[in-house]
């Protein structure tokens, strides 16, 4: 780690940083639309500087929504299968909020951890981070509540301070990015930066009421709520549609369909997004495993707070609250873990 | 190495079971563990987790029933068609660990599918083993699996069989599997190996432990919606385990800590 290695650049020259790296990489960046997301951009000026997070998180320049796994073609003798894995660019993702990548690491384990998911895998690989602070919090925001604002691993992380980003490095990868445009910080602007830090945290504080941060303990805590009444309760209002799934940059679950041409002569497979809420998520030949509506509402919870603290030690949950903003129902993941651990 | 991607393998034999089941013997060198799986691929209608019924090296046994869209269609297919196969996945039983002991099996139905690998290798090595016991149980007579192996396997184990409905011919006993039970030679020292639908592996799991079976030498082999086979897409998952990956066959006694309390298990020991 290069933490040490702290400049500034003059908020002007960003767009000119911004083009230098769309000459050599794959750049993701904030787009505004009917929803802000990630999309690739081939100039600096598509690039919206928002204040928080984006309404849509990174998951799906990593994961689509849909991806094929292969074709398949009857010949004479069989089948002839092509796998549809492409080789992926070197990308720069340049915007993000510490949730988000708060959200590859926890991806990450799931996906190129104890097993691995290839397609995922190239996408992911050689991916550079340039992260950046929130001006101000979003009211269902609560990452404080896994640690703030500012992840563990980053290439770079920008922070507003006026006329400058303060600009922090996290890697060599970072390092290599820093050329003559950007000047040494001073002991003032690390200090500005961190009282901006301070700032924001703590007005997520004070609307989350949250702390999450002794992961074993608070995990035990909501591992005992298996018979609360609450799960009841929210299943009587949740609708079952599976938004709150779709939406969270670590859900990963996905269905797998084959598709054909009219006489069966060709066709793929693929993956499809899928959520735990639905139905069928659990249904076999034998059972549907999770038939109730509120064993499927305390699973959700459960694989973000309990499971992935078993497997993995980390919660599944970085505090974002799309989950929130999304639901149809007013569900907000906040209040279930404030019941819970009360 | 691209795990979602199938090999290609042909149908060589396809053999009756019951009016709704086939055996199809399929050409592969895949090496396995008995009470391990596979993803079957009919390419164009999907992929099913599949148990591997058998096997010698250059095939592996496959019996399946028809519901739905790929069993259906393999159900349809003739000798020398081809398939796809992924695997083999999950850990299979510790059948090892009832050497010098005895074993109990209990299949119901289908169950007796992953069991069948276990069974064939008692009969190749049955001096390992103390008493060996094989009791199964299915709806009718006629919904039996293997019963062209019935004949040898009696004459290597206690070959106890039941059925809930009798048929003309059926001389056997009639009930469910739990009312053979009280058969059983031994309790002490025995190895339990179970598969079959939640309810009887419920009710069975709870008449053995009353029976004096300690949980930890039981093991159960359970069934759930699976998609990847390797652990990823979640469908599996039950209580924060992969029954994919970390099962499908578990230890009684853990599986009656998983977080969330299989169904198979609900009720025991409560
Ligand atoms: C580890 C493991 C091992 C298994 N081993 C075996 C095995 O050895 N042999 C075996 O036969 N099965 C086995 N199964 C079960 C098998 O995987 C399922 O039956 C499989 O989902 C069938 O796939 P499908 O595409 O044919 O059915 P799908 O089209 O996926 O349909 C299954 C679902 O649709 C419903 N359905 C659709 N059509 C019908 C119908 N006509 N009648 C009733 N319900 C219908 C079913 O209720 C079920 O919910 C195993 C499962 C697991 C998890
Ligand atoms: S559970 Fe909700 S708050 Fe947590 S990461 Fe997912 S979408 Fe964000
Ligand atoms: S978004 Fe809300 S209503 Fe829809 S499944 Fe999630 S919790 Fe239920
Ligand atoms: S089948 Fe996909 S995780 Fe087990």
């Amino acid at each position: 780690m290069m933490t040490n290695y702290v400049f500034k650049l003059p908020k002007n020259r960003i767009y000119e940083f911004l083009n230098s790296l769309i000459a050599e990489y794959t750049v993701y960046a904030p787009v505004e639309g009917e929803t802000s997301r990630f999309e690739r951009i081939t100039d600096a000026c598509e690039v919206q500087f928002l204040p928080n997070r984006t309404d849509r998180s990174l998951k799906s320049i990593f994961f689509p929504p849909e991806e094929e796994f292969f074709k398949w073609k009857k010949e004479k003798d069989g089948y002839v299968v092509t796998d549809s894995l492409k080789p992926s660019p070197k990308k720069l993702i340049f915007g993000v909020r510490g949730c988000d990548v708060r959200a590859l690491d926890i991806l990450d384990r799931y996906m190129m951890g104890e097993f691995s998911d290839p397609y995922y895998k190239e996408r992911r690989k050689n991916t550079v981070i340039i992260g950046m602070t929130c001006d101000y919090p979003r009211s269902s925001c609560f990452c404080t509540a896994f640690g703030g604002m500012i992840p563990h691993h980053y290439d770079l992380w920008f922070t507003d301070i006026g006329a400058y980003y303060l600009v922090e490095v996290g890697s060599d990868t970072g390092m290599k990015l820093i050329d003559s445009q950007f000047q040494k910080a001073t002991e003032q602007d690390i200090k500005r930066k961190n009282q901006r830090i301070e700032k924001v945290e703590l007005e997520i504080e004070k609307q989350t009421k949250i702390n999450l941060c002794e992961t074993k303990h608070c995990s035990q805590k909501i591992k005992t709520s298996v018979e609360h009444p609450m799960w009841k309760e929210l299943a009587e209002i949740c609708l079952a549609c599976g938004k709150c799934n779709f939406i969270c940059p670590t859900c990963h679950c996905f269905d797998v369909i084959d598709t054909t041409n009219l006489d069966g002569s060709e066709g793929a497979r693929m993956r499809r997004w899928d959520s735990c809420h639905l139905y069928e998520y659990a249904k076999t030949s034998a059972e549907n495993f999770r038939k109730e509506r509120h064993a499927r509402v305390r699973y959700r919870v459960f694989d973000k707070f309990v499971f992935p603290v078993m497997r993995y030690s980390t919660y599944a949950c970085t505090g974002c609250g799309r989950c929130t903003d999304i639901c149809p129902a007013g569900i907000d993941i906040r209040e279930i873990l404030r019941e819970m651990i009360a | 190495m691209n795990p979602y991607i199938p090999n290609t393998a042909k149908i060589t034999e396809i053999k009756d079971e019951t009016p709704d089941t086939k055996t199809f013997t399929i050409e592969t060198n895949m090496q396995f563990r008995p009470g391990q799986f596979v993803e079957l691929s009919v390419f164009g209608y999907g992929e099913a987790p599949i148990s591997i019924s058998g096997g010698d090296g250059n095939s592996i046994d496959l019996t399946i029933r028809a519901v739905g869209n790929v069993t259906n269609k393999i159900h349809e297919m003739q000798p020398g068609d081809v398939v796809g196969l992924r695997g083999p996945f999950g850990n299979g039983w510790p059948y090892e660990k009832a050497k010098k002991k005895n074993l109990l099996i209990v299949a119901g139905g289908i169950g007796l599918a992953p069991l069948r690998p276990v069974v064939e290798y008692v009969m190749q090595h049955r001096a390992e083993f103390e008493d060996v016991t094989l009791l199964y149980g299915a709806r009718k007579p006629s919904l039996m699996l293997f019963k062209y192996r019935f004949d040898e396997w009696a004459k290597k184990m206690d070959l106890l069989l039941t059925v809930d409905e009798p048929e003309p011919g059926w001389t056997g006993h009639v009930g469910v599997v739990t009312t053979l039970c009280d058969k059983i030679r031994h309790v002490a020292n025995t190895i339990t190996l179970m598969c079959g639908p939640p309810v009887m592996m419920k009710y069975v799991s709870m008449l053995l432990i009353e029976l004096g079976f300690p949980p930890s030498e039981m093991y159960l082999s359970l069934e759930r919606n699976m998609k990847c086979g390797i652990g990823i897409c979640g469908h599996c998952a039950v209580g924060g385990v992969y029954v994919c990956r970390d099962g499908p066959v578990f230890p009684l006694h853990k599986a009656l800590r998983f977080v969330e309390k299989p169904h198979e298990v609900q009720g025991v020991l409560d």
